[in-house]
């Protein structure tokens, strides 16, 4: 108890039995009001309320780790991508938008821990810009689409750097929410060396978008990634500027106002 | 199913929660992969149905990712604001889906009996899940069962006396007198560090 705690005043007994009730969150109806009302007025009772809701919840310190079935985390990674809500959300929308990247992410660690099991190393600076290397040697990279300074989603793009016979591979993800158009999305990228790639298209609902590819072995370091339809860019993505600000990424690409 | 162990060291659970409130990817990331078998072990110990588990165990983690900004460290630990949006979403399926909860000893055993089987399963734990696991055995089993039922099933102490077959007062008195004497073995442990 503490020093400042008030000694039990007389109306405390008549609510000491429902304490436990209302620590334990199955205290009902009127009790419970009146239970609620007294605590929040009562300094002793209010601390005793404390003692009893910290025993309770230690009770979750009994449940254990389990093994997660086969697949839990490519699932997850599914439910990730389309939990997303109404866009009409207000305020909300900056951490939705972080729910692809997150996808994304997982399924990276699915596609390395293939090899790695539950092991990786991330390393490097914050996203949404970001680049971390593997245990499994590869080279993961994040970096915002943008549209005239706004960040219309992500792409990832992971490119496996351990010298194999093949040459080693890789794979890119993106994903985007444009608003509330419909329609066939491109996904372009640049390699260092200039050579332009159309890597495949995938379709836009609604605004939103995720799409991902194998990308062939052999396939050069990617330059920039950008989106496009037949109306023009939708967003593009820069993976060679130093700066560490999405928003300090130039794109080099218009702005597909047509859309 | 086999028991996982906890991987120790790393950021703080606070520090993930941090970042992906402030919208690091990598900081959720981790965080998920912290406390993914965690969650799901207490989902399939509370409904003994790991289809169901699993999908209880992906929102509860979609959840705590999408509530990160909002969590209160003084509110209690992050490991308990995780699990409790677990077991709550656990108690609405079995509400929802009127499902047969699993029983509240088998629940207790998978906590308490197995850690204690094995050495390497003793070490899994720590002191303070250590703590908990011995206050809940110095409980009488009626006591055990009744706490169980109301925490983990959210049953009302009507609910209890229906499902045990005894008065409502009988109830009311076991799930007291158990966390009473489970927060009294606590608030002692407390002291005694």
């Amino acid at each position: 108890m503490s020093g400042y705690e008030m000694a039990p005043g007389p109306e405390c007994s008549r609510y000491s039995g429902e304490l436990a009730e209302l620590a334990l969150g199955i205290s009902t109806g009127r009790e419970r009001a009146e239970a609620l009302a007294h605590v929040a007025s009562c300094q002793s009772c209010h601390a005793e309320m404390e003692r009893l809701s910290l025993a309770a919840d230690s009770m979750l310190e009994v449940t254990s780790s389990l093994e997660l079935p086969l697949g839990f985390e490519v699932r997850l990674a599914e439910r990730l991508r389309a939990g997303r809500p109404a866009r009409a959300l207000p305020g909300a929308r900056w951490r939705y938008h972080r729910l692809p990247v997150i996808a994304a992410c997982l399924a990276a660690v699915v596609a390395l821990g293939v090899g790695v099991g539950a092991g990786w190393t991330v390393r490097g600076p914050s996203s949404p810009r970001s680049s971390f290397g593997t245990e499994a040697g590869g080279q993961v990279s994040t970096r915002s689409l943008l549209a005239n300074g706004h960040v219309l989603g992500y792409v990832t793009v992971y490119s496996d750097r351990t010298p194999t016979a093949s040459g080693g591979g890789g794979w890119l993800y993106m994903s985007l929410d444009v608003g509330s158009w419909s329609g066939k999305a491109i996904c372009e990228v640049r390699l260092a060396d200039g050579k332009d790639l159309s890597l495949g298209s995938f379709w836009l609902d609604g605004g939103y978008g995720a799409w991902g590819v194998s990308l062939a072995t052999g396939t050069g370091p990617i330059r920039n990634a950008w989106v496009a339809t037949n109306k023009g860019v939708l967003a593009s993505a820069n993976f060679t500027s130093a700066s560490s600000s999405p928003t300090s990424t130039v794109s080099p690409y218009s702005d597909p106002t047509g859309v | 199913m086999r028991r996982t162990r906890e991987t120790p060291g790393g950021p703080s659970d606070e520090s993930l929660l941090a970042g992906m409130a402030l919208g690091d990817e990598r900081a959720g990331l981790v965080f998920v992969r912290r406390y993914q078998a965690r969650v799901f072990g207490l989902a399939f110990g509370m409904v003994a149905d790991a289809g169901l588990a699993e999908d209880i165990a992906q929102e509860a983690l979609m959840r705590a990712w999408r509530h990160a900004p909002v969590y209160d460290p003084r509110r209690g630990a992050v490991s308990t604001w995780v699990l409790t949006i677990a077991r709550n979403l656990t108690i609405d399926a079995l509400r929802m889906r009127r499902a047969v909860p699993t029983d509240p000893d088998d629940l207790i055993n998978l906590g308490l009996v197995s850690h204690e089987a094995s050495p390497e399963a003793a070490a899994e734990g720590s002191d303070a899940a250590r703590s908990v696991r011995e206050a809940l055995a110095g409980l009488g089993p009626e006591q055990r069962r009744a706490l169980v039922l109301a925490y983990f099933y959210g049953m009302t102490a009507l609910e209890i006396s229906e499902a045990e077959s005894i008065p409502l007062g009988t109830a009311k008195t076991r799930i007291r007198a158990g966390l009473t004497k489970l927060r009294n073995t606590m608030t002692n442990e407390g002291s005694a560090r």
